[in-house]
């Protein structure tokens, strides 16, 4: 055989077979599944929805579902907003008309958690600042403040809450002059579980659900762990926005409380949107702070709470037991509790801290 | 010349289905949640997108892109600061515009 022609088949053969090889490349990852997202504006924020699909799932049936909660989202949303006619906006016109509120049974579940919540952080998370953080002008989205409430206004607001009956699960509370409730710092855990219930029973178990930075995993991005970043609160330079990275080890929510996105600047001193329920004033101490857990609900409640705690933190994280928190400190201190740290991957010139 | 068209059909083959990991590559901009513009984040630009109180202004630099001004007060999208990372997004509500990243090695979600 003309050696000329052995050489050109082999390196024909070669070719194809490369050509082969890049085609299966290529396509290899759409056979073993997928990520479909979806975007949605709802709770004052954006609801980013990932759903993970496996070949067997269809794209239009999954669009069906994510229908759904688009649907779904406007109600909650009415239910818990303090603005509009939904059932937490009447209850606060009863309390603000001076008279015990009815409360809803839709309410009662989240009312008692909050409740509970409230002992188990010493007054560090409670749902009774709604006339704190209208006074802020925290809770809505078109309002906007530039220096800090009056001072006489303030105290008012504080000695109202201060004489208030604390909160219970029962079916009417109050009266409670000059207080209203405000579902901020939970309500966003509570969507997070009930959009996630609702996916998994429609056949979804492996998703992402980020509700303004609160982020809810379940199961996986097939083979791999589902990769979550976390912001972070002071970015030394524009490229370089993540704090650390969680690979996440099946459901569980990774919730960030922190001092940089709602706030605004007076005389060079930052007033954000996570106040002290015992000072009136925005807490101080931290940048922000990051919980593990696989309680959404806590989860949501507990991050506010230990940003109030400030670098008391890890004292509340252990009563309250939670073992995966990670904090930032005024100085830009980064720790994490231990169980947290072992699992945390931390970009370059980033140091964490990690706690015995 | 079969040899050379051989090889000019793997160099295609080649460049149309293989892609190295690359950082976020395209910015999905949405107004009320419904895609109006898919932005190249090598391409350094000033765009205007047209919400439902206003105008919000988004600059794209470096791979990079924010929010530089809109009708809001609140500033919250602005305080967003810079996104470069795909599975990482920002939003102005009030004037329902939002910007996701895709198209590249990143991050699933962002905590923030």
């Amino acid at each position: 055989m003309d050696p000329k022609l052995k050489q050109f088949g082999r390196r024909a053969l070669t070719g194809l077979l490369m050509v082969a090889i890049f085609t299966w490349l290529a396509q290899r990852n759409p056979a073993e599944g997928r990520v479909l997202t979806r975007d949605l504006l709802g709770l004052g924020t954006l609801v980013t929805i990932s759903l993970w699909l496996s070949p067997a799932q269809e794209d239009a049936q999954a669009q069906a579902a994510l229908d759904d909660i688009a649907t779904w989202l406007p109600e909650f949303e009415r239910r818990w907003s303090v603005l509009g006619d939904g059932a937490l906006a009447r209850l606060n016109q009863q309390l603000a008309a001076g008279s015990a509120a009815t409360v809803p049974a839709e309410l009662q579940p989240l009312l008692a958690q909050s409740a509970d919540l409230h002992a188990r952080t010493d007054g560090r998370f409670d749902v009774r600042i709604g006339a704190l953080v209208q006074l802020w002008q925290f809770q809505d989205q078109t309002a906007y403040r530039d220096r800090p409430p009056a001072a006489a206004a303030l105290q008012d607001a504080m000695a109202a809450l201060t004489a208030a009956p604390p909160l219970a699960g029962s079916e009417r509370w109050g009266p409670a002059p000059g207080v209203q409730l405000d579902f901020g710092g939970i309500a966003k855990g509570l969507a997070a579980r009930e959009i996630t219930d609702r996916l998994i029973a429609a056949g979804y178990a492996n998703l992402i659900v980020n509700l303004g930075g609160n982020v809810q995993a379940a199961g996986s991005k097939g083979a791999q762990p589902w990769r979550i970043g976390i912001r972070h609160p002071r970015p030394a330079n524009d490229t370089q926005q993540m704090l650390a990275l969680l690979p996440t080890a099946g459901d569980e929510a990774i919730i960030t409380s922190g001092d940089y996105e709602r706030y605004f600047l007076y005389q060079d001193t930052r007033y954000h949107h996570l106040l002290d329920p015992r000072t009136g004033q925005p807490a101080r101490g931290l940048q922000s702070v990051t919980v593990v857990t696989d309680d959404p609900v806590l989860g949501d409640a507990a991050s506010t709470a230990l940003f109030v705690a400030g670098p008391a933190w890890p004292a509340l994280a252990a009563a309250l037991g939670l073992d995966q928190v990670m904090a930032v400190d005024d100085a830009g201190r980064v720790s994490a509790t231990a169980t947290l740290a072992d699992r945390l991957v931390m970009p370059d010139g980033i140091t964490l801290h990690r706690l015995p | 010349m079969l040899l050379v068209l051989l090889c000019a059909l793997l160099g295609a083959v080649y460049a149309a289905l293989w892609q190295p990991p690359r950082a976020a590559q395209l910015a999905e901009i949405r107004v009320s949640g419904r895609p109006v513009q898919t932005l190249d984040l090598q391409q350094p630009q000033v765009v205007e997108v047209l919400g439902a109180t206003g105008a919000s202004r988004l600059k794209v630099s470096d791979g990079r892109i924010r929010f530089i001004d809109g009708p809001c007060r609140n500033r919250i999208c602005i305080h967003s600061g810079w996104l470069a990372h795909t599975g990482d997004g920002a939003a102005c509500v009030p004037n329902r515009v939002s910007v996701t990243l895709q198209g590249g090695d990143g991050v699933d979600s962002v905590s923030f």
